[in-house]
């Protein structure tokens, strides 16, 4: 459905993009992640129309996009700020679309409440936006996009201006809804949970690049580097060098894992977290050295920080009640050969 | 010790803002008393008996009434191209695209720092070149040159709410640039378009240096036929012209404080931020 073939993008001597390439298929919902800087924003803005490419290709169902300005490109945009327009009724501003497409009054009024009650707004037309709650006025902005039945939605952190647990309620709705209308939409976010819990597929953007583009298993599990390893979620990564049947860090510990899927110069290894275990290894398990650096108090869980071969704490959650180790004890981790994962260090 | 040089600091202040009201106001009142005199000369004041006499006088003299004429015209021609030209200044302004925009800010802004008897000049010369001679022709200029830089300010100080994401939302949803700029930036506009077109005709309607250049005999202003009048023979009319000036420029400040609030006009047009 939406194709976008190597993006390059330069700023003065500084790449915004260099040679960005992504996919949607058709009612696929892709999240487009990174840090800030990675040029997620303006590979959005791109596809929009409102910055132009130096070079590459945006295709929307086959049709070329690269030369159509924004306002001939049919796609549904949300603003990071919702951008609604503040002299106009929320019925007016989700009706803005259809007037300039010259849709009869009456089927405009239809479409209009029909958006209302998509985003849980009926009966309130008449207000004025600065009437509406935040989390309301984002599903303004929302019905705003998709009155026009765009062939395209673009999502710019959607969330991110709302308070956590406002954001959490609108996820799980904005997912429903986009489910609902079956639209292909491209978010941009740098909070990788929203990613996760909105996309069918992440793409991970670093330096103008997008490193790896998968389903959120696939990013979190098989990750394509180290970047794109440590970017979601928590990592332990460990350097050193694979062998037949495992992996030797440098520090020479022996641990064995699956051969790696990808082929890379070097590579180092990732453990998630979650997969270390503090009781006795059972057969077959790896064993880890590891110094306990401290442990914070989190109400449902424990965290203990872990520090293996000088490497950065990672924090292992511990259920309540778990008898805890003294900061600065060693102790020996479990890990599970299938836990451990041979990753490129750089995206081939 | 402290406490007397605070009260005396205090008492000093006070007295100087005193003295700075009197000095703005008395002057004004003494004018507005005279316009009543009864008498035929200019006599000690205050006057001992009232009429309406200079007023009448006024009303029959048709120098100051074609002055009138002409300055209410040129007023509003001048305020309405002002007006046009700055708003369409500041839409263009907004847009972060457009490479060097505080330069141009600037030229747009420089007739206010401009003596206006430069101004007066350079366009007296200016229009000459371009063959025009038409006096009226001229001072439509003079008086845009000198009234764009607030319509102008005024309009941009009220598009300081509109965000760019608004412009392209619109035009995400199918609207040109120039059809999001009508139906987004131009309503939040509003109040800075009336009040910068409202300045602009007080400015204009006041006028003096650049008219004086661009003005010929037969077309002159209210101000330019005062100061001619006050040289040919010095009467009360002129007091009475210019309690009617005065009337009509409070009016319209009270009409605009009502409309959309006096700070606002004064902050739009006062400050060069």
């Amino acid at each position: 459905m939406l194709e976008v073939q190597n993006l390059t993008r330069r700023f003065g001597s500084a790449f915004a993009l260099d040679g960005a390439s992504l996919d949607a298929g058709a009612a696929e919902v892709v999240a487009l992640l990174g840090p800030s800087g990675c040029g997620k924003t303006t590979t959005l803005r791109i596809v929009a129309g409102f910055e132009s490419a130096d070079s590459g290709s945006i295709t929307l169902g086959g049709r070329d996009l690269t030369r159509l300005p924004p306002h001939a490109r049919d796609i549904g945009l949300v603003f990071q700020d919702y951008a609604l327009f503040p002299h106009m009724s929320v019925g007016d501003n989700i009706a803005y679309g259809l007037r300039r497409r010259a849709i009869p009054r009456a089927q405009r009024e239809a479409r209009v409440a029909e958006m209302l009650d998509l985003v849980r707004l009926t009966g309130l037309g008449a207000r004025r936006p600065a009437q509406l709650s935040g989390g309301q006025q984002q599903r303004v902005a929302l019905a705003r996009a998709l009155a026009i039945n765009p062939r395209l939605l673009l999502l710019d952190e959607p969330l991110s201006n709302l308070d956590a647990k406002l954001r959490h309620t609108l996820q799980t709705e904005l997912r429903q809804i986009l489910s609902r209308i079956g639209t292909t939409t491209l978010i941009v976010t740098h909070d990788q949970e929203e990613a996760m819990a909105l996309a069918d597929r992440i793409a991970i953007m670093s330096a103008g690049r997008v490193l790896q583009i998968g389903t959120p298993r696939e990013v979190y599990e098989e990750p394509a580097c180290r970047f794109v390893a440590e970017f979601l979620g928590q990592a332990l990564w460990l350097e050193g060098r694979a062998g037949p049947g495992g992996f030797t860090t440098t520090a020479g510990t022996q641990l064995a894992a699956p051969p790696s899927r990808r082929v890379a110069a070097a590579q180092g290894l990732l453990i998630r977290p979650e997969a270390l275990r503090l009781d006795a290894p059972r057969p077959g398990d790896n064993a880890l050295p590891a110094q306990v650096a401290g442990h914070r108090y989190r109400g449902a869980a424990t965290l203990l920080d872990l520090m293996v071969e000088g490497t950065a704490p990672v924090a292992l959650a511990l259920p309540p009640g778990s008898p805890l180790p003294e900061p600065g004890a060693s102790l020996t981790l479990a890990v599970a050969p299938a836990a451990c994962r041979i990753i490129p260090v750089e995206a081939g | 010790m402290k406490v007397a040089l605070d009260l005396a600091a205090r008492t000093l202040a006070r007295l100087a803002v005193l003295a700075a009201v009197l000095f703005l106001l008395v002057p004004l009142l003494v004018a507005c008393l005279l316009s009543f005199d009864d008498r035929s000369f200019l006599g000690a004041f205050p006057p001992q008996q009232f009429s309406l006499r200079w007023y009448r006088a006024f009303a029959s003299n048709p120098t100051y009434l074609d002055g009138l004429l002409i300055s209410l015209q040129l007023g509003l021609v001048a305020a309405l191209i002002a007006t046009t030209l700055g708003t369409l200044g500041a839409l263009a302004l907004m847009d972060p695209r457009l490479a060097g925009r505080d330069a141009l800010e600037a030229v747009f802004l420089s007739p206010k720092f401009v003596p206006t008897v430069v101004i007066g000049f350079s366009l007296l010369v200016f229009t000459a070149r371009l063959g025009i001679f038409d006096p009226f022709t001229r001072l439509v200029m003079g008086h845009v040159v000198i009234t764009l830089p607030f319509t102008l300010r005024a309009v941009l100080a009220s598009l300081i709410g509109v965000k760019r994401s608004q412009i392209e939302a619109a035009i995400s949803l199918g609207a040109s640039e120039a059809r999001a700029l009508w139906d987004v930036a131009v309503p939040a506009a509003r109040s800075g378009i009336v009040a910068g077109a409202a300045m602009a005709f007080v400015l204009s309607f006041d006028e003096v240096a650049v008219s004086l250049f661009l003005s010929d005999a037969f077309t002159q202003t209210l101000p330019i036929a005062l100061v001619a009048e006050m040289r040919a023979n010095l009467n009360l009319t002129i007091a009475a012209v210019s309690t009617v000036f005065l009337a009509a420029t409070l009016l319209l400040l009270l009409l605009l404080d009502r409309t959309i609030g006096i700070e606002r006009l004064a902050g739009d047009v006062g400050a060069r931020g």
